[in-house]
Parts: C-alpha cells; structure tokens; sequence
C-alpha cells in the first residue's frame, strides 16, 4: 500500500514535469488594448507527450523523492528484519583441560551440561518459525561439533543433549581470543543473532563491544581450590649448558586447606624429593631438584586440588658429563674437554663464514702473537666475551685480531682496530683469535677467550627440552608429554557472567536503523525547494 | 494607489527652476495661451536665502550683514509676476500604477508637486485635482509653499479607489480666466462618453484663456520591451486579466501581436487628440525607457528638459 503510494507519488511527480510551461506572467498596464492578441494554442492542453522537462527544479524534486523513498524502505527492511521471529544461535562449548576439574562434585562439562540442555529447551519452547542453532567446542582450536542442520529439528536437540555428556575435556588450555575471532566473524556474516558460550572462564571485559549478536556468557560454574604444577625449568651448569636439574614452580589458587607435599621419584620408584611445600604469601612456591641424567622422573603434587592435569609431569633429563659439539677445527674435542656427538650443543670451526642457523657456532682463529705489545684501544664494558680477563696481560700477549667482516660486531680492539673477540647475532656466532695455545700468559689469554665464548654461545642455544607440551594434534598426556598451561589450573576465578538463558529469544524493540537522517534530508530540501518556489516563480518549474 | 514619496526634486533646486524660467521670455509664442505678464510695479514680497542661479543684482547686501554670518546672503523677492491659477489634474487610474519599477502614477505625483512649489513659490494659486475618481471634499486647493499642506493634498489625490469616472463637477469654480490647467495621465482611459465630456470641460476651458497642457505618460515602448515574446500570461493592474477574472489566458506574443497592440495604442490616443483637438491644448510626451527602473533620474531628466513645462513660468515681453 506505502509503496503504491509512493510510486503514484513518483508519477505525479514526472507528470508535473511533463506539463507544459505555463508562460511567463506579465504585468503591463496595457493589457485592454490586447483584447484582440488570441489565446496561444498551446495553452489548450495541459501535458505534452516528452520527457519531463529536466531543470534544476526538477532533480531537486527528484532528490526529494528519492529521500523519502529511501528512508521508508530502509523503515520496511529494518521493522521487517525485527518483527520476524527469528533466532540464530551458536553455542560455543569450551573443552578444555579445566572443564574436567572437579567443581564442587561435578566437572566443569557436567555443569555447562545442564545448561546447554536448558539452552535447547528454551529455544525449542519459543515455537519460533525461523531458528537455528550450532554448536563449535573450543580449547586451542575452535571445531564444529553440531551443525544448524543436526540441531533443526527437536529430535536432533535432544540427541545432542545426549551427546554432549561424550565430550570429554582436551589437556589443552583455553584460548579466548579464538571465541573474540568467532564473534567479530558472526558480526561480518551477520546471520547470528545470539551466542552462548559455555565456559568456567568468567565473561572478558572485550564484549563489552559486542551489541550484535547478543552474546549470553552464563559462567556457571563456581569456585575451587587447586595447586598445581605451573612450571618447570631445567638448570644447567653455566659453562656447559649441561643440565644438572631442574626447577619447578607451584602454585596455590584458592585457600589451602593442607601440607601439600611434592615428591619426586625416578623410574625405578625411588624419591629423590619428597616434603611439602612452603608456600610464599603470594601463592608460590619453588623448589630445586638436583638430577643428572639421562633419566625420567615423576613428579607429583598431593594433594594436587581440583585440577588434576596438574599434579604430575614426567621430565627427562638428558645425558651429559661433557659438552658435545660438531668439531670442524683442527685437533680434536678431547683436547679442550669436550666431546662429539649426535646432539651438539655447539659447533667449533675456523670459517667465519662456517656458520648454522641452528647451532650456535664459535669460529677460531688461526692463532699466531704479535711480536710487540699492543694497545686494547675500545672494547664493550662487561661483555661476557671479556670476564675474567686480564687486559694488561692482554696487551702483551697481543694475539692476531682480524677485521671483522659484515654482520660481525667486535667485542675487544687493538690499536690497529683489528678485533680480539667478535660475536654476531643470526645466526649465532663468537670469533676468537684462537684454540688454547702457548705457554703462560699466551696460553691463560686464549683459553679464557675460548671458553668465555663456549659459555656466552651455550647460553644462547635452545634450552634443554625436559618435557613435550600437549598441543592439538597431540592432545593426550602420554610419557613426558604434558599439559603444563599457563594459568589453566586457575579454577578459583571470581564467576563473572552477562546476561543469562533468558536474553536467549528474539530481540524486540525499536529498530536500531530508523531513517530519520533521510527525513531530516528531505525535510532540509524541500524546504529549500518551497523557498525557491515562492522566490523564484515560473522560472522555478 | 501607489506606494506614495515625496518628490526628489529638492524645493531650492525647483527655486532655480522657476527662477530661471521668470528671467527668460519667450516672444514667439503663438496662440491665445496665456503668458505671464510683468506687474505694473516691483512689490517687495519677501527675503529669501541666496541660490545657485539667483540674480546676483537683487542680493540685499546690507540685510545680508546684518544677519552676522558670512555667505548668508539673502535676496530681495518681488511679487512681480501677475498671479494665476496652476490647476493640475492628475489621473491616477488603476492602469498609472504600472509599471512596477517605475510607476507613471509616482512620476504624475512628482510632476505634480514640483509645479505645485514652483508655482506656489511665485505666488501662484495651485489646485491639486484627481481626474478620475470620485472626491467628495473637491479638489485641494494651495496658495503658500506650505510643505506639509502640499504632501497632505498629494495624499488625498492618492487615496484613489478605483472608480473611472471623470471628476469634472467642481471644476469650473477653479478655472478662472487665465488659468493654466495642467492633465497628466497615461492617456489610457476608456473610450466612450466620458472621453467627450472631458473634450468638452477642454473647449470650454480653452475659451476662457485658460492654457491647457497635456503631459502624456507613455510606457509602451518599455512595456513591449518588458514583454519580449513567447507565451506569456498577461496580467493588468491590480491583477486583472483579460477573461473576466476566469482562469488566465496564455497569449502567443510575437512581434506582429505587438505591432498590432501599438496600432491600437496609437489609434486610441489619436482619437483622444481628435476629440479635444478643437479646444487647442499644447502636449508633451514623457517616454518610459526600455530598461526604467530609476524613477528619481527619469523625472529629473524628463522635469528639468521639458521646454514646454518650462515655459509656464516663462514671462511674456
């Protein structure tokens, strides 16, 4: 009806413009003695079959209409789109590692259960002509678990109701920002109308920013009291970077209801550490554990509280009485106390340019003393390349600097600005003039440079790897591998949820969309089109 | 009625005027008209302030000191001219309110009132009269340059309602013998028995030795200048329109339409000339230009040139 309206409107409108120019009007005071001048023929019909006369009046006009046109559709489209009774809701399940801890009785995936029961219910009871519902689970990944096709029907809501109590906790940790992800697409999509996300995180600040789709975070479930394991760091001898043990990181959420006592046992059962813990006022504790391997240890916290995945991990500490390195100097790894082997930890070679991406590499010099001493001219304060030696005895020794090619910073000049000691950044590298040779202070000299630069390169080689990190392609806890997450223990999280199970129905109210700056438009040029025409006369037509 | 002013012609400016006329004399007058003649005797009349085209020999230099400022001359006034009667008739009919920019009935009032204080400067007896148009209280009457009785009469003649009968009853009783009548209009008046009464009110004016004087204001020229060509709607004054005041007439106007209409034009004041022509009555043409939309310079061009205007206060040798 609106729209006949307005397309008789639109008619009227190119038909007022189709109309024949009236004629300008006069006003003369001789008009008596034109009595006899004949009335213009064309003045006979009002229309004439031709375009509409095209002038400036007329697309003002026209713009006008258009204005109204535009703003009564967009009023249609958008009471339309919030008169239907529509609902498109995407439940987000989260699956992580503590979704299995024990909250008070029941885990996590057993409390969000009932709630995502409640959620279908509620959904099925609106009798709404157009819904659907979805269902990903998430952890470190988001996955599709029920498609809008599974979840049309009532029959296939229940199903899944009953499916739902098979999912079973990842040993992975949560990832929110993959839900923040999700949102920011269903908002590009703009089909969703609702999510749920089904979570013991509590509800972050971040959706606060968004207004569609409505996203309903219930956060049921409460508070626990859990310790656990959040770190495990290897320590290794500083000049070796061999591993002589490890440490470990405790800690306490919620109340400590007891001793908790952490023990470590090798393979065979024996404890190499078994006390409880001192718990500092912040909720920490540390402890060091002296091991040499190869060998795997346990390690377990008892009671360990809510969430258990955190109570063990199986570490392995890796052989090693010397350093290995890949030797491609001349002599042999023996001579200066190292070893080679399958793993090296280092390379030691003579071409600066014998460098890997990998393995940190110290290049050595070809050796050979300067006959006179030599001033040390600039060099970088404190640079681990330089502890422990002896300058003055430096400069009497005076070994054979080089210059340093690109990509190569110099630690230690000479007065000739030849270097003594250079490193480089990528790959990782250390220069020094020479293997351990001469006697006296030649041989303290080169030997305090070699190993001051084994130390600094084995400092910057990967750590050792004491345990595996479940990922999501290997999401169970099997040998060392295990789900140590920063913070996936925490299950004494104050609850925070927006919105609940309620907001899950079709948003009514006023369109969020009305026109009213396309009225205001037309309303400001028809004005301006009134004003013109009673200004401008016939000449506005 | 027209949106009445007073007239840009400053009263020291129609001093001059008249002035300079009283010192010229025009010997070759033909006719019976009426010539002003000089006085058996210089009467002393008044003292007036010293103008641009005062006679430098009349400045009285011993009352002009006695003033006590300088360049406060003053001029001796003699009523020496013999005095008559100005009676101007000014038609303000619906069809003088055009055009638009320039009205022919605010040019008629200007004229009108610059004879008024030329006249009444002289000492002339001056009668305002409205030619068409009832006018229960008659005719205004004038005889001292008072400025504020003058811009009231000239009101009055304004307060014009619409009525197209000439007004002639009164006035014989202000048309002495040798009086000087001036009839100013647009010359548009209907043609019927009315145009015959005022032919005969002109003979009989004529033959008392009263000087008749036509001033024709004339607005074809820009009116067919204004109308350009093509359909036009025609609308008259006071939004008349040639149907009746049914719904308006569009009009194909083109050059041979408005050749036609200025025939007709021409037919209709030439036959307003044939009918008076026997009461013998001189005639000036003020010509509206195309582009008139300054009326203060079109009237003081058209005033201060019109000779024959000039010469009604003109002295006969």
């Amino acid at each position: 009806m609106l729209m006949a309206a307005l397309g008789l409107l639109g008619a009227v409108l190119v038909a007022v413009h189709m109309a024949k120019p009236r004629g300008d009007r006069r006003v003369i005071s001789s008009l008596h003695f034109f009595d006899q001048v004949p009335q213009s023929v064309q003045s006979m019909t009002k229309l004439q079959l031709a375009n509409p006369l095209f002038s400036l009046p007329f697309y003002v006009r026209l713009a006008l209409f258009a204005l109204i046109l535009t703003a009564f559709i967009m009023r249609t489209q958008t009471l339309d789109q919030f008169n239907q009774k529509s609902m498109h809701l995407w439940i987000f399940v989260d699956r992580s590692g503590s979704m299995g801890a024990d909250y008070g009785g029941r885990t996590g995936m057993e409390i969000i259960q009932s709630t995502y029961q409640g959620a279908l219910a509620l959904v099925a009871l609106q009798g709404l002509a157009d819904v659907s519902v979805g269902v990903s689970l998430f952890d470190l990944e988001v996955a599709l678990w029920k498609t809008e096709e599974q979840l049309k029907t009532p029959d296939g809501m229940a199903q899944s109701v009953l499916e739902f109590a098979e999912i079973q906790p990842r040993a992975l940790g949560t990832q929110l920002s993959l839900i923040h992800e999700a949102l920011k697409n269903a908002v590009d999509e703009g089909k969703i109308t609702h999510v749920l996300v089904l979570t013991d995180q509590p509800a972050p600040d971040w959706l606060a920013s968004f207004e569609k789709p409505l996203v309903v975070w219930p956060n049921p479930i409460k508070q626990a009291a859990n310790t656990g394991i959040t770190r495990i760091k290897p320590i290794s001898h500083p000049l070796t970077g061999l591993v002589t043990g490890f440490e470990l990181e405790m800690t306490a959420y919620g109340p400590i209801a007891g001793a908790v006592r952490l023990r470590v046992t090798n393979e065979q059962g024996s404890p190499l550490y078994d006390e409880d813990i001192a718990w500092q006022d912040n909720g920490r504790a540390y402890a060091a554990i002296p091991a040499s391997g190869p060998c795997r240890l346990q390690v377990e916290l008892s009671p360990g509280g809510a969430y258990t995945l955190d109570d063990f991990a199986v570490i392995d500490i890796p052989q090693g009485e010397k350093l290995a390195v890949e030797w491609r100097a001349s002599g042999n790894a023996e001579t200066w106390g190292l070893t080679t082997g399958p793993s090296p930890q280092l390379r030691v070679t003579h071409g600066l340019d014998d460098l890997s991406q990998t393995t940190p590499t110290l290049v050595v010099g070809s050796g050979g003393f300067s006959d006179t001493p030599k001033r040390v001219e600039n060099f970088i304060e404190g640079h681990a390349l330089l502890d422990d030696l002896n300058f003055d005895v430096l400069e009497e020794v005076a070994p054979r600097g080089i210059h340093t090619p690109e990509g190569w910073q110099p630690i230690l000049l000479d007065e000739d600005g030849l270097a003594w000691g250079a490193i480089r950044e990528n790959p990782t590298a250390a220069w020094v003039p020479s293997l351990p040779t001469g006697r006296d202070n030649r041989f303290a000299t080169t030997a305090v440079l070699f190993y001051n630069a084994i130390r600094f390169l084995i400092e910057r080689g990967p750590a050792a790897n004491l345990y595996e990190q479940t990922t999501v392609n290997n999401p169970i806890p099997e040998g060392n591998r295990i789900p140590l997450f920063s913070d996936e223990g925490n299950t004494w999280r104050t609850p925070r949820p927006r919105y609940g199970l309620a907001e899950l129905r079709p948003i009514e109210g006023r369109p969020t969309q009305w026109p009213f700056i396309w009225l205001a438009a037309a309303v400001c040029i028809m004005v301006f089109e009134r004003i013109k025409s009673a200004s401008g006369g016939l000449r506005w037509r | 009625m027209i949106d009445w002013r007073a007239c840009p012609l400053s009263p020291t400016l129609l001093q001059r005027y008249r002035y300079r006329a009283g010192h010229q004399s025009c010997p070759s007058m033909a006719g019976g008209h009426l010539m002003r003649r000089k006085g058996a005797g210089m009467e002393f009349h008044e003292y007036t302030p010293f103008v641009p085209g005062d006679d430098i020999r009349r400045v009285d230099w011993a009352a002009s000191a006695r003033t006590g400022e300088e360049d406060a001359w003053l001029v001796r006034r003699f009523a020496a001219e013999e005095q008559t009667t100005l009676l101007i008739s000014v038609d303000l009919r619906p069809t003088m309110s055009l055009p638009q920019n320039m009205p022919k009935a605010l040019i008629a009032l200007w004229l009108a009132e610059a004879l008024a204080v030329a006249g009444l400067q002289g000492g002339d007896r001056v009668v305002l009269h409205r030619l068409f148009g009832e006018d229960r209280r008659g005719p205004v009457e004038l005889k001292t340059p008072d400025r504020r009785r003058l811009h009231a009469g000239l009101r009055r003649l304004n307060e014009y309602r619409g009525a197209t009968r000439f007004n002639m009853l009164s006035l014989p009783a202000f048309l002495p013998p040798a009086s000087i009548w001036v009839l100013i209009s647009d010359l548009y008046f209907p043609r019927d028995g009315q145009m015959k009464h005022l032919a005969q009110t002109m003979c009989s004016a004529q033959a008392g030795l009263r000087w008749l004087i036509v001033v024709e204001l004339d607005t074809w020229r820009h009116e067919r200048s204004l109308l350009g060509k093509g359909d036009l709607r025609l609308e008259g004054p006071e939004g008349q329109n040639l149907n009746n005041d049914g719904p308006e007439r569009l009009f194909a106007i083109d050059e041979q339409q408005l050749d036609q209409v200025e025939a007709r034009i021409h037919g209709h004041k030439q036959q307003f000339h044939q009918t008076t022509a026997h009461a013998g009555r001189d005639f000036t043409n003020w010509v509206w230009p195309n582009d008139a939309n300054d009326p203060e310079n079109f009237f003081r061009d058209q005033f201060l040139g019109d000779k024959l205007l000039h010469r009604i206060f003109m002295r006969e040798h």
